[in-house]
């Protein structure tokens, strides 16, 4: 499983924070902002790409991917052992497929199939670490950020980082190996940038807006569908921390009962978990330990 | 105007770079064009002709070189089957091979069905009126499951023709569309790996284990009168074909091929796997006996060697289809 260097990142189509993504979320962000409040400020600027909560996210991205490549991906399992996995335990049943749909039918089903069930699996994991309260416990410290950067995308503790990476593992190799199997080698993956063509097409340019104080929305129709970068910021609101959990797709939410259109709620930019949380995830050490330490106390006082 | 300073330099610069992603591209398609023509169509045109050879030999009072003849052609049929695309860029082709050959196909006994049609006197042109009656398996019946007679050669010339049409339609139809094959590379590319799977996966699985007795469902029961061409024997060569196309696919001398293509891409590790195993496949298939017929032991190095060749393909695709996760777009929301 290859992992990317921090400044690769920004390089590469397939990454939330490719340059071109960066720069087409900051022109839509200069438009919003001088429409609805005004003429951008140096000092405005300033405040907020420079508050406790952006520094953290800084020092954070770093120190996650130095974790990431020291100690997950060494030992993380990769979609490509699962998808032979699956092909191997297929081909032990039945005779492999060869079925003989058009080239062009086999990428685009291909595509659309991890697309859709990345999508759904990313909805329900998502979920389960609301629901679930000792997953709750982790998946705070994503919730602890006050003030909203794109790279608060990846203030994520590090189990909640494991538990995506084998969602994805497990998604995409399931896919790949049903498809091999069916397919043999007509298999091709249809993508803009680099990065799947329906996540880049549906999701990538705004989606660096999502985590920001810019309350972009889709307006009522198109939020069933598609998760507008306002939604996520609701999402990020004390109030309606358990709603809009989708990350493409809100049809996830409007089908199970968790969807909330932007326009339903006031704005009131208060992120975060409420007062006096933030502090118990200020710096990098806390995030890492804090939630261990909630666990431990739960246990204790059960 | 100052704007036009750098523009200028931008533009000047850009024409090498230009001309350079041309050259390199065109360079990148030399193996293609290599697979296509020193291949794909290069083993089409030879079956081509070992088919005008059996019909000549039809005249040859020899059995042995009528035998060698029919030998022969099966395994030109082996190399063409192997890596056949064509059904892929013309819908009339996606049925030339079972035109060719109906091995595998419906449950009717092709044998017994021409020996009831060779007691008669109906004519050949008339009583060999199913496309079935006409393939690789009918002339393996014809020619050498009974005495060579008149009629016999009558109904193996019929036979014959129809199945050298059919490989002179297979040679123009490459022919016609090499162009369409270079014009998407990729798709290409795909297509000739998938028919190696395929073929690779069904000779080791209907032309040994299923022969041999090393499937699941019939361990230990060897049969070799359910191999492809029980009459001549010629099924070996035919397996031998199917090798020697994958050879000249992937083997490391018959460069430029898909290893090149594979090693610009993506690096020797994934396709060095496929090469080994195939090489191991190729020596099992030489040091099988001679007087092999089917036995189990004798064919468990080779069906192990094809085994082996499947799941290192398998394993080189899915690696290089790239669905690895990235860790960084695993991550949550």
């Amino acid at each position: 499983m290859a992992i990317d260097t921090p400044l690769a990142l920004l390089m590469n189509g397939s990454n939330r924070i490719f340059w071109g993504y960066l720069i087409v979320s900051a022109v839509i962000a200069i438009i919003w902002y001088v429409f609805k409040v005004g003429a951008i400020s140096a000092p405005t600027l300033k405040a907020y790409w420079f508050n406790a909560d952006s520094k953290l996210d800084y020092r954070y991205f770093v120190f996650n991917w130095v974790f990431k490549a020291l100690f997950i991906v060494p030992v993380l399992l990769s979609a490509n052992t699962v998808a032979l996995w699956i092909l191997n335990w297929l081909n032990s049943i039945s005779e492999p497929l060869f079925l003989s749909w058009y080239y062009r039918d086999i990428i685009v089903a291909y595509t659309l199939s991890l697309f859709v069930l990345g999508d759904f699996s990313r909805y329900w994991l998502h979920r389960w670490l609301h629901t679930n309260r000792w997953l709750w416990k982790f998946h705070q410290v994503h919730h602890s950020a006050e003030s909203l950067n794109p790279l608060t995308f990846y203030r994520l503790h590090p189990v909640e980082i494991m538990l995506f990476a084998l969602r994805n593992a497990l998604v995409a190799g399931v896919v790949t190996g049903i498809f091999v199997f069916c397919f043999g080698a007509r298999l091709n993956l249809y993508s803009v940038l680099g990065g799947n063509a329906f996540v880049v097409i549906l999701f990538s340019f705004t989606g660096n807006l999502r985590h920001s104080h810019i309350r972009l929305s889709y307006g009522r129709w198109l939020e069933r569908l598609l998760i507008s970068p306002a939604q996520h910021q609701v999402h990020h609101q004390q109030k309606n921390i358990h709603k809009n959990l989708g990350s493409v797709l809100a049809l996830w939410d409007w089908v199970f009962g968790t969807l909330r259109l932007s326009k339903d709620v006031p704005l009131d930019q208060k992120f975060g978990l409420g007062r006096g949380k933030r502090e118990k995830f200020d710096g990098i050490v806390k995030i890492i330990i804090q939630p261990f330490f909630d666990i431990y106390r739960s246990i204790r006082r059960n | 105007m100052k704007i036009f300073t750098p523009l200028s330099a931008i533009c000047l610069l850009s024409v090498p770079l230009v001309s350079h992603a041309q050259l390199s591209n065109a360079q990148e398609k030399d193996p293609y064009a290599s697979i296509y023509d020193h291949v794909i169509q290069h083993n089409a045109d030879n079956a081509v002709q070992y088919c005008t050879d059996l019909q000549t030999s039809l005249d040859s009072k020899s059995s042995d070189v009528r035998h060698r003849a029919f030998v022969q052609l099966a395994e030109g049929w082996g190399r063409v089957q192997a890596s056949y695309i064509l059904g892929d860029y013309d819908m009339n082709a996606m049925d030339y091979p079972l035109m060719v050959d109906y091995f595998h196909s419906g449950n009717e006994d092709i044998h017994e069905s021409i020996e009831r049609l060779v007691a008669r006197d109906s004519k050949p042109s008339t009583a060999l009126y199913k496309n079935s009656y006409k393939t690789m398996g009918a002339i393996d019946s014809v020619m050498f499951s009974g005495e060579w007679s008149e009629r016999r050669k009558e109904f193996a010339e019929v036979m014959v023709a129809n199945v050298c049409k059919r490989f002179t339609q297979i040679s123009d139809g490459y022919k016609a569309n090499r162009d369409a094959f270079l014009f998407d590379v990729d798709r290409g590319l795909s297509l000739v790996v998938n028919a190696e799977i395929e073929h690779i996966y069904k000779t080791r699985d209907w032309r040994i284990a299923q022969v041999s007795g090393l499937t699941k469902a019939n361990l230990g029961e060897t049969k070799p009168e359910h191999q492809q061409y029980p009459y001549s024997e010629a099924s070996w060569a035919f397996i031998g074909g199917v090798l020697e196309t994958n050879k000249q696919l992937l083997g490391e001398d018959q460069q430029p091929n898909v290893a090149t293509i594979a090693y610009e891409k993506h690096g020797k590790e994934g396709i060095h796997a496929v090469q080994v195993a195939l090489a191991s496949s190729l020596e099992a298939y030489k040091n099988t006996p001679v007087d092999h017929n089917f036995n189990l032991n004798d064919m468990i190095p080779i069906f192990q060697g094809l085994l082996d060749v499947q799941k290192a393909f398998y394993r080189h695709l899915v690696s290089q289809i790239g669905v690895s996760a990235n860790l960084i777009d695993a991550d949550g929301d």
